[in-house]
């Protein structure tokens, strides 16, 4: 399954007992107050936790230290996106010393004798609504009693609630604590366990999509994925397919495993291709139980800080008649690349990228490397549009094999906000990314609005036109009387129809419904704001105004028969306005034809690439 | 995707089937009784909705809840023709107060309670199969609701095909102590909505659906029974007990965004109305205030008037009655209202005799401690 976001781990905190020992794999720095409730207190430093359980304070303590890691505000009036972060937490035996106390005191006494204040520590979720009031964290707020699993089926849930769009941050915190009765709860469960071995322990993970750590530009630890259960039976099954081939058939893939102590040994032997690094962390830590899968989080962080081509896969569960579950982190290779080099044709080392700062934005320039020849080979620039990223020309490029493919990347793609228009007009971008190439490019593909802006600019300055250029989707009315409300209205009323369709095609294996497309295009929208669809209609208002009667070169304009931003009647139109243009459109395609049918736009490109001249083919 | 449920058990102090619980809540029978697994003299309430199933009278024992959730997954299982353990599925237990009553007959009687028994997976995995995923849902009492919006997450993104939602909730000593220990008067009955209502009185109770794709449904010939149109969630972080009216607007702004539905698409708001003085009056004010805009009146109706505050069990427990008020066109009416709250004209309590009313979309609140609200909306299967 094609997953269009991937999860993140961005922030880590942990909160350890003083008897832990160390290790560089918890962190030189986790705090070490786990067992000192008042030290806690103080740590919290404002007031009103006097009544707040021991699992609570622990609770908000690794919660406030992943949120600053992560780098957000603790202090819920500056935190400004509350509806945006909510919070899943795991504990087992959180409230239980408050359940125990009470029923004590209704026994020996009356219920006049228990303290109204208990009140909320009675029910069990106090762990997870606290943390939300005490750092202002509003969307879904879980807490998970799920056995040994816990904290690992809280960092699921957490995923899963980030993918369904409910919120774009997830707090993850586990929290267990002991006092005398539930260690005699333990020893009367199983006599076989060592009741004594159970330590105070508090973890938490931020979780958060990688579209959204990008756009904060938060740090990206690592990324999570692939969570796989079964009873502790059935445990090889689900790890051998990791151990034998790799999860994407890699057989050279390098493990670390964290693993459980008490799995079954039986079972493990039957598991093919063990890792030879294998980790119980519990042994470093003490015994953890619902806490364990976020440990392992927070250690697989740790781990891949340092030791970067490893995968971690971490499996807890296994004890007091609980299930397994293994879930895999890894160094987030492709995010990084995808922030400072394209993602293209899936082979990122063949390709290399410029990032350059202009007017504090990010501009890049993405070129194959791999191919000495680049230089002989006549040379194509692709510019996306509003809301696009260059992941749109990835189709075309096994039919463009034979040329020297450049890859331009602006503001406009719109993770960075809506005021790029502020600093300089599209045309302006243009010529400033432009300038990144070493040389001219002979041919220039522009993809609906930058295809506009490309029009702009060279009408403005010859001296940047190529020697060809295709237009696909671009915008035109033939005179200005024919820009009135009604096609205001059309270009403002079904933008989001139109983010649509670029969502609903770029998911190649259709895992999104209706209602996740709306909401990722909604999400889109948001980001563009108002101002930066203003460019859009700004560029739309100035065609009439274009002039090419003297302008010799020729010029192919592409669109699709179903576009409804781009007609093809406005294109054929558009065509008309150069000396040596020609439209043409594609049955098939709305917006996109070069997703929709890569290979024929890809056999127009080379057509008209290898046209000697095209005038009087109007 | 269509998303709707094609089996539902419940029990509660006043039935054990949906016709019947159903049925009951429309002929005004409550089932507040006196309390019968505590000592009387401890307390100074004496009534609870109890379910009267205990093998010896006046003698508690543990693993009541568990015992309700296998028997209501059971049910739904038969009601959904799905034989138990006959394939993989995922299964979502919502509770407020797990099995802490057999941890306090641990404690004071050295009754049977293990470490395991904290969550109901291994229970459930041996009705169900050791494959079967199972996670407890601690999250007071909206608890089952947000059950219900996670499992239609899953189903959405294509991790599950099956899965059951349940809630199960008994009173605890620890919680029906504090609760009256918190409540400075002692209520004579659980009244929502009501001007001189006195607070909130527990109850047991559990329910089950199992969801699914429609097309899925479709494919083994099963026949849903009412669409999940979608569940909205928010959490408050305002109170640890009190009610929050932005939080709660939150959650139903949510649900009727994912449910592309607005205020005038409601015909029936089974409302979480707990006979707090607090809960009643945020809850009539937030409706007042969302729902004023629309044409005519949209029915409400409180059920927890008749099987007690269920807990973490009530939400759904609510979309069970509401999926039985869609088929019969009745909503059932809320007991003991007779001097309505002072809210807006437009929401149109339902007492005294049930309502008729063809029921196209419901509404059902659930509200928990801490501030975490689910609301989730159904729709008749045309």
């Amino acid at each position: 399954m094609k997953k269009l976001e991937s999860i993140v781990i961005t922030g880590i905190g942990l909160e350890l007992p003083a008897r832990a020992s160390s290790h560089w794999i918890l962190g030189e720095d986790s705090a070490r107050d786990a067992d000192e409730p008042q030290v806690l207190l103080k740590k919290l430093k404002r007031r009103g936790l006097k009544y707040k359980d021991h699992a609570t304070r622990l609770g908000l303590s690794a919660a406030q230290a992943a949120l600053q890691d992560a780098g957000l505000p603790i202090i819920p009036e500056e935190q400004k996106n509350g509806t945006g972060i909510g919070v899943i937490a795991a504990s087992n035996f959180g409230n239980i010393a408050t359940i125990l106390k009470t029923v004590n005191t209704i026994q020996t006494e009356h219920v006049n004798a228990v303290s109204p204040m208990d009140l909320p520590n009675a029910s069990s979720n106090v762990i997870a609504s606290t943390i939300a009031i005490w750092y202002g964290l509003k969307a879904l707020n879980v807490f998970l009693c799920n056995g040994a699993t816990s904290g690992a089926d809280a960092i699921q849930m957490a995923c899963r609630a980030i993918r369904a769009g409910r919120t774009e941050k997830m707090l993850v915190v586990g929290v267990e604590v002991y006092e005398e009765a539930t260690r005699k709860f333990i020893k009367d469960s199983d006599a076989n366990i060592d009741a004594a071995s159970f330590v105070n322990i508090g973890a938490a993970v931020l979780l958060e999509s990688s579209e959204s750590a990008i756009e904060n530009g938060s740090k990206i630890y690592c990324e999570v994925e692939n969570c796989l259960k079964s009873s502790p039976e059935k445990i090889q099954e689900n790890l051998n397919q990791y151990f034998k081939e790799g999860d994407s058939g890699e057989k050279d893939d390098k493990f670390v495993w964290f693993r459980p102590e008490r799995l079954l040994q039986e079972s493990i032997s039957r598991i093919e291709g063990l890792p030879q690094e294998q980790i119980d962390l519990e042994s470093i830590a003490g015994e953890t139980f619902g806490v364990l899968g976020i440990l392992q989080a927070v250690a697989a962080v740790n781990w891949i800080k340092t030791k970067s081509d490893y995968k971690v896969l971490s499996t807890s569960g296994g004890i007091f008649n609980g299930n397994v579950c293994s879930l895999l982190y890894r160094h987030c290779d492709k995010l990084v690349k995808r922030q400072h080099q394209p993602l293209l044709s899936g082979n990122l080392h063949e390709w290399e990228s410029r990032v350059e700062k202009i007017n504090g934005y990010e501009v890049e320039l993405a070129h194959s490397k791999k191919d000495p020849d680049s230089k002989e080979k006549p040379s194509i620039l692709f510019i996306h549009g509003m809301v696009e990223d260059w992941d749109i020309w990835e189709p075309l490029q096994k039919y463009l094999e034979d040329y020297d493919l450049w890859f331009l990347k602006f503001p406009w793609e719109s993770s960075r906000g809506q005021f790029w228009g502020k600093e300089l007009s599209p045309e302006s971008w243009l010529r400033d990314g432009i300038d990144l190439m070493p040389r001219k490019p002979n041919m220039v593909v522009a993809h609906s609005f930058a295809a506009n802006a490309f029009l702009e600019l060279v009408s403005a300055d010859n001296s940047v036109t190529p020697e060809k250029i295709v237009l696909i989707s671009p915008f035109f009315r033939k005179t200005r009387d024919e820009i009135d409300w009604s096609v205001l209205s059309h270009y403002v009323n079904h933008f989001l129809e139109l983010i649509q369709e670029s969502v609903q095609i770029r998911d190649v294996s259709r895992r999104l419904d209706s209602e996740m497309e709306i909401a990722i295009s909604e999400k889109i929208r948001e980001r563009l704001g108002v101002y930066g669809w203003t460019e859009f209609l700004k560029i739309l208002l100035l065609s009439p105004d274009l002039n090419f009667d003297s302008f010799e070169t020729p010029v192919l304009v592409l669109t699709g028969e179903s576009d409804i931003a781009s007609r093809p009647i406005n294109c054929e139109e558009l065509a008309q306005i150069f000396p040596s243009g020609r439209a043409h459109v594609f049955k098939e395609s709305g917006h996109f034809c070069m997703i929709e049918e890569p290979r024929k736009v890809a056999e127009k490109i080379i057509n008209l690439i290898k046209s000697e001249n095209l005038v009087g083919l109007k | 995707m269509t998303i709707c449920i094609t089996g539902a058990g419940i029990l509660t102090s006043i039935g054990d089937s949906p016709e019947n619980v159903f049925e009951n809540l429309c002929n005004n029978i409550s089932g507040l009784k006196s309390i019968s697994g505590f000592t009387k003299e401890k307390f100074n309430l004496q009534s609870a909705y109890e379910i009267d199933d205990r093998k010896t009278e006046g003698k508690d024992e543990s693993g009541r809840s568990t015992r309700w959730l296998l028997r209501v997954i059971e049910d739904a299982l038969k009601n959904a023709s799905l034989e138990p353990g006959s394939r993989k599925m995922s299964v979502l237990v919502g509770t407020g107060l797990r099995e802490h009553r057999s941890l306090e007959l641990w404690n004071t009687e050295k009754q049977k309670c293990d470490v395991d028994s904290l969550d109901y997976g291994s229970a459930v995995r041996e009705l169900l199969g050791s494959e079967t995923d199972v996670t407890t849902i601690v999250n007071a009492c909206a608890a089952s609701n947000f059950g219900l919006g996670i499992a239609h997450d899953m189903i959405s993104l294509g991790e599950a095909d099956i899965v059951v939602v349940a809630g199960c909730d008994s009173i605890t000593e620890s919680m029906f102590g504090l609760l009256g220990r918190a409540n400075p008067v002692i209520p004579e009955a659980l009244r929502p909505f009501e001007k001189n209502r006195k607070g909130v009185i527990m109850g047991e109770g559990a329910a089950a659906v199992v969801l699914e794709r429609q097309s899925h449904a479709d494919a083994r010939n099963a026949s849903p029974i009412v669409k999940v149109r979608g569940v909205g969630m928010s959490c408050d972080a305002y109170h640890e007990t009190a009610p929050d009216i932005d939080g709660i607007k939150n959650a139903i702004s949510d649900a009727h965004k994912r449910s592309s539905c607005s205020v005038d698409d409601i015909d029936l708001i089974m409302a979480h109305g707990t006979g707090t003085i607090a809960n009643d009056m945020v809850e009539a004010q937030v409706l007042a205030d969302l729902f004023e805009s629309r044409t005519g009146n949209v029915a409400v109706s409180a059920i927890k008037s008749m099987t007690g505050h269920t807990s973490g069990a009530s939400g759904l427990i609510g979309v069970v009655i509401a999926m039985e008020a869609m088929r019969t066109g009745k909503v059932p009416p809320t007991l003991g209202l007779e001097d309505v709250i002072e809210s807006a004209s437009c929401l149109n309590f339902v007492k005294d005799e049930p309502l008729e009313v063809e029921i196209r979309i419901a509404q059902i609140n659930a509200f928990g401690f801490g501030g975490v609200n689910a609301v989730a909306i159904l729709e008749q299967v045309s």
